[in-house]
């Protein structure tokens, strides 16, 4: 397998390990304040150690002229180096740029800043109401380029988007239920956690600039590059060797920039790697608070559901403006919901940036519908996998957009989950302090829409074959699934295949690697430049065979007179033969969509991601604390090309799902980080994990597409943790994680309720006696 | 501030001359896992490293005159793996195999999480129960302290700057007592200790308690150990009752820390039924011992 061989000998290339002649260290200043007037940045002393070049404030930068001192990828608000404010502690206040690590760190710690309070917001719904501190008092401008997003900004109330959905008639829709639930659930913020934190190397010339980066998206790392520093494009080159993990905290430019202006000011290339502790207020999963009212009939049907989400941003916009729109028709899970409105807003704080994170928005909404869902289920007698079968989106459904959704298996991937889990066996067991129970969920997730892919596939002389891809590999297995696939349409040894790394002046444009989008997106953009190599190939042996292009087809990389494949030439003899040097063919994939923001109607996704989940868990009843036994996934794959990628892609899902479900929280207390290191922040480890798992991955060859598998396992763990929690122990937890402490004070308060109810009991039946 | 100056004494005495020279600003380096934490987050910036890695002699583990003698530089994966651990100090091995996950076990050290005296670890609770003593050479010679008297509070130890542990002596337990270490995670199974509980057990034959000790870590700002309560179980019959009255007794006495792993509210909880599970755990494997010693005597 390609890749496996330099991954078990060290040799995979990261950018921690790359070093350019010359090249300067960097360690960042950060704020200690959570909102603040920087009144001034005292560098002397640093600027005065051994080995230091430069020490670098955002007033030098600003004051250079030659740079754009605002970037990000919708709203032009996050400062490369703070000018005149601080808004989250952490925030890079200046730069110390030294011959070697040590010394930036050592000076790095005698610059001292004066900071001037402001009144800071923390929590999201705070910062939301009206009178809150606002973080930015005029609205940042926008990205130029960046124009699929609508915003519906409102700097009085600290929010840079809101997305809505509507669908039916929602007031009527909850006239006519005959029960409503309305409940708020909560998702904590939380840590990516790549393995490999966030690395650049920025070599800046007067007209030119190259950047190694650790970056899911090269060519948006490149257009912000160019706007903030003036320069066309193709004078901005992104090389991206592979990531140790990014799960969308590398989404997005963050320190590319800061490297970038330093190796500007310093005229020599600068490396900025960050600590761990740096990693995690550099990049965040969203906090997020929801409302959600549901209105049911008697019978299961879901009739209304109205909610409203605050998702916690953070200090900067980034992607969050995006991320309300998946936040907004997420809430509708995977049901047929005739009437809806569903709002989400992204709301800034004084708290690191939030941005993309596995699940993208989803898993929040998933952890509070899927949640919800049971609920109602007991309220109205019903058993939790039946009413989702009454309320699963199948063929021909239209989905809370509008659209008429088809190839939907949500149903049979249900009953195939609860069957492998045991779902209708005794259900809660004790033994002793442990009891030991089961639940589902079931999720819809869609991909980026519209997006766009493009790619290269060259065939040589020899018969081996090049792709040249900008999807990033970090680690979810990109190179080696796409080496099988155009394998696969070429019909060649997949060994003969070498996928590239990144390298924007070489690879050709793709939009990013995230929203699980690259096996579709970039898939079919290699697919069509491969089909475009056969094309190019039957004309080229056409000329060799003698014989008319269009009898000439190509099997088992041979091409050949249809219906005579003895007389075939290996693909490769033909390249020779014809003497073109190489066979060189394009493909490109563009996706249309879009949804309308104030009504959520269009198209959400070019395809839907459909996901189900059953965990099997057992609670010492005596502490709370919750272990996962067994877990059974499944997923609608399309096509699976690499069985094993696409299983480890599943599997790690399951790591964080684990984990969000469980342990993972960022605590803060004023802004201020409290658990930013991985002695203190808790990542599940192997006995974490259930003792068992399995994941289906349901194909359909003859529909043809291809589905990303990074994320769709994902966020249906957490509810189908918690609903199993529940009904082991009839405590229902609204917020994550799902601590032992938590579940114990739930335990405490049924059994004092229980206690209560007996002495009422107890006193009736005095009175009347 | 500048990187520390690192040194690499080959005696201990020569270790001790550092420390002295540096006056409290030196700080020794066994296993460095916990060290290295506190550097990386800047909790701690020495002016010098003293370590221990070149300084023969603190390695070993025997048993002398019914004492465990186990070196300041024995791992903790040595000490939950060593024949004379796990015979005689089985509720020691349990706790040291427990600690964070095997990278770390390999790294540290006995004298390392004794001198370095974090509230929230396994080890302590159960020297403790076992009234471990510790021994340090200083400037002045060597010096002997009860273990109960050598944890002081949270990250505090009545050890001196100047001062190295160079080894810990634990009497070995009789064979006919019965002993237990339970470690409650509130989070990763590779978490430090939300709650752990050492209990040692040993009844006569017909099931009068003879002796019991209970430590409990990770709660406090130290490991708790209640002798009154100890003694109050001695004598009489070590029944579910009576175990559930010495877990109410830790319960109320502990003053619980609130942190990451938990609340004061749930700490105490936790004592509570840690202690009774530990006792309870304690209290059957002194049953197993006395069982196999009297199939024994049968053969």
């Amino acid at each position: 397998m390609l890749d496996a061989r330099d991954r078990v000998t060290g040799r995979t290339p990261f950018v921690i390990n790359h070093e350019v002649p010359g090249m300067l260290h960097c360690r960042l200043v950060r704020s200690t304040a959570a909102h603040a007037a920087v009144r001034a940045v005292r560098t002397a002393e640093a600027a005065a150690q051994r080995g230091v070049v430069a020490v670098v404030t955002g007033a030098d930068l600003t004051a250079r002229g030659d740079m754009a001192m605002l970037f990000g990828p919708v709203l032009l608000d996050q400062p490369v180096l703070a000018v005149d404010v601080v808004r989250y502690i952490g925030e890079p206040v200046a730069a110390v740029v030294a011959e070697d690590p040590a010394a930036a760190e050592r000076a790095a710690a005698l610059v001292e800043v004066d900071y001037e309070h402001k009144a800071a917001v923390f929590d999201a719904d705070e910062a939301f109401a009206p009178g809150a501190p606002l973080l930015f008092p005029e609205a940042p401008e926008r990205d130029p380029s960046f124009a699929d997003v609508t915003l519906r900004a409102d700097h009085e109330r600290n929010v840079c988007n809101t997305f809505t959905v509507v669908r039916g008639d929602v007031e009527a829709g909850f006239a006519a239920a005959e029960l409503v639930v309305d409940d708020v659930y909560e998702s904590p913020a939380a840590g990516a956690v790549p393995l490999e934190t966030h690395a650049v190397v920025a070599d800046a010339r007067p007209d030119r600039l190259t950047v190694w980066s650790s970056t899911q998206t090269p060519y948006i790392t490149r257009r912000q590059l160019a706007l903030m520093f003036g320069l066309p494009l193709n004078r901005v080159r992104v090389i991206v060797p592979a990531l140790g993990g990014g799960f969308g905290a590398k989404a997005y430019a963050t320190v590319e920039p800061i490297a970038a202006a330093l190796s500007r000011v310093v005229g020599a290339p600068v490396r900025l790697h960050l600590t761990r502790e740096e990693e995690f207020v550099t990049m965040t999963k969203h906090a997020m608070r929801v409302r959600l009212r549901t209105g049911v009939m008697r019978d299961g049907r879901i009739v209304a559901r109205e909610a409203t989400a605050i998702y916690n941003a953070g200090a900067y916009a980034v992607i969050s403006p995006r991320k309300v729109m998946f936040g907004a028709y997420g809430l509708n899970g995977p049901y047929a919901i005739p009437n809806v409105r569903t709002e989400a807003h992204a709301v800034l704080t004084n708290t690191p940036p939030a941005g993309a994170y596995r699940g993208f928005a989803i898993n929040q909404c998933a952890w509070a519908y899927e949640n919800q869902l049971d609920e109602i289920a007991e309220r109205l007698g019903l058993d939790p996998v039946e009413i989702r079968r009454i309320n699963l989106l199948r063929d021909g459904d239209e989905f809370c957009t509008g659209e008429k959704l088809h190839h939907l298996r949500f149903t049979e991937l249900l009953d195939s989950a609860a069957e492998r889990i045991g779902w209708g066996t005794e259900d809660p067991v004790q033994v002793g302090d442990v009891v030991r129970a089961k639940g589902v969920s079931c999720v819809i997730e869609g991909t980026i829409t519209p997006s766009t892919s493009t790619a290269a596939v060259r065939l040589n002389p020899d018969g081996s074959v090049d792709v040249l891809t900008s999807s990033v590999e970090m680690g979810q297995g990109i190179r080696p699934a796409l080496a099988g696939a155009v394998a696969r349409r070429l019909g060649v040894d997949p060994e003969l295949v070498q996928v590239s790394y990144v390298d924007t002046d070489l690879t050709p444009y793709d939009q990013q690697t995230t929203a699980s989008r690259s096996m579709y997106s970039m898939g079919g953009a290699t697919g069509r430049a491969a089909d475009d190599v056969l094309g190019q190939v039957r004309e080229l042996a056409a000329d060799l065979l003698e014989a008319d292009p269009a009898d000439v087809v190509v099997t088992n990389g041979r091409a050949h007179v249809a219906g005579i494949e003895g007389d075939g030439i290996p693909i490769g003899d033909v390249v020779a033969r014809s003497r073109v040097g190489n066979v060189l063919g394009e493909g490109t994939l563009v996706t249309e969509g879009g949804l309308d923001p104030f009504t959520g109607q269009g198209i959400g996704s070019v395809h839907w991601h459909q996901s189900v989940g059953a965990a099997e868990v057992e609670v010492d009843l005596a502490t709370g604390r919750v272990t996962v036994l067994r877990y059974a996934g499944g997923v609608f794959a399309g096509e699976v090309i690499d069985p094993v990628g696409a299983q480890h892609q599943c599997e790690g899902c399951l790591v964080f799902g684990v984990g969000n479900a469980l342990l993972e929280e960022l605590v803060f207390d004023q802004g201020q980080l409290v658990n930013g290191s991985l002695a203190d922040y808790m990542v599940p480890a192997l006995e974490d994990m259930p003792a068992s798992h399995d994941f289906e991955l349901v194909e359909d060859r003859e529909q043809g597409d291809v589905h990303g598998l990074g994320e769709p396992a994902l966020p249906p763990i957490a509810p189908a943790i918690g609903n199993a929690v529940y009904r082991a122990t009839g405590v229902r937890l609204h917020s994550l994680p799902i601590s032992p402490e938590k579940v114990l004070r739930g335990l405490r308060e049924r059994r004092d309720a229980a206690r209560r109810d007996e002495t009422v009991a107890d006193e009736t039946v005095e009175v009347h006696s | 501030m500048s990187a520390p100056a690192v040194f690499f004494p080959r005696t201990v005495a020569e270790a001790v001359e550092l420390l002295d020279a540096y006056d409290g600003s030196a700080k020794l380096v066994a296993g460095g896992t916990a060290l290295t934490l506190m550097l990386q987050q800047r909790l701690v910036s020495p002016e010098a490293l003293v370590s221990l890695r070149d300084v023969p002699g603190l390695g070993g583990t025997s048993v002398e005159g019914g004492v465990v003698r186990l070196g300041a530089l024995v791992t903790h994966t040595q000490a939950a793996r060593h024949a004379l651990v796990r015979a005689h100090l089985p509720v020691a091995a349990t706790a040291f195999s427990l600690v964070g996950n095997a990278q770390v076990r390999a790294a540290a050290t006995v004298g390392g999480v004794l001198a370095e005296a974090d509230y929230a670890s396994d080890p302590p609770a159960a020297l403790l129960a076992l009234d471990a003593e510790v021994l340090a050479v200083g400037p002045g010679g060597e010096r002997r302290m009860p273990i109960a008297e050598f944890l002081v509070g949270f990250y505090q130890t009545t050890l001196a700057p100047e001062e190295i542990v160079t080894r810990v002596d634990v009497p070995a337990l009789p064979p006919t007592a019965g002993s237990a270490y339970l470690k409650h995670t509130s989070r990763s199974h590779e978490d430090r200790p939300c709650v752990g509980v050492a209990a040692v057990v040993r009844s006569d034959g017909d099931g009068t308690c003879r002796d019991l000790r209970v430590a409990v870590g990770a709660a406090c700002d130290r490991p708790l150990r209640l002798v009154d309560v100890e003694a109050g179980a001695v004598g009489s019959p070590l029944d579910d009752a009576a175990v559930e009255a010495v877990a109410t007794a830790y319960a109320e006495r502990v003053d619980p820390v609130a942190d990451v792993r938990g609340s004061a509210w749930y700490r105490r909880e936790m004592v509570q039924v840690w202690v009774r599970r530990a006792v309870h755990a304690a209290r059957r494997a002194a049953e197993h011992t006395t069982n196999d010693q009297r199939e024994g005597a049968v053969l």
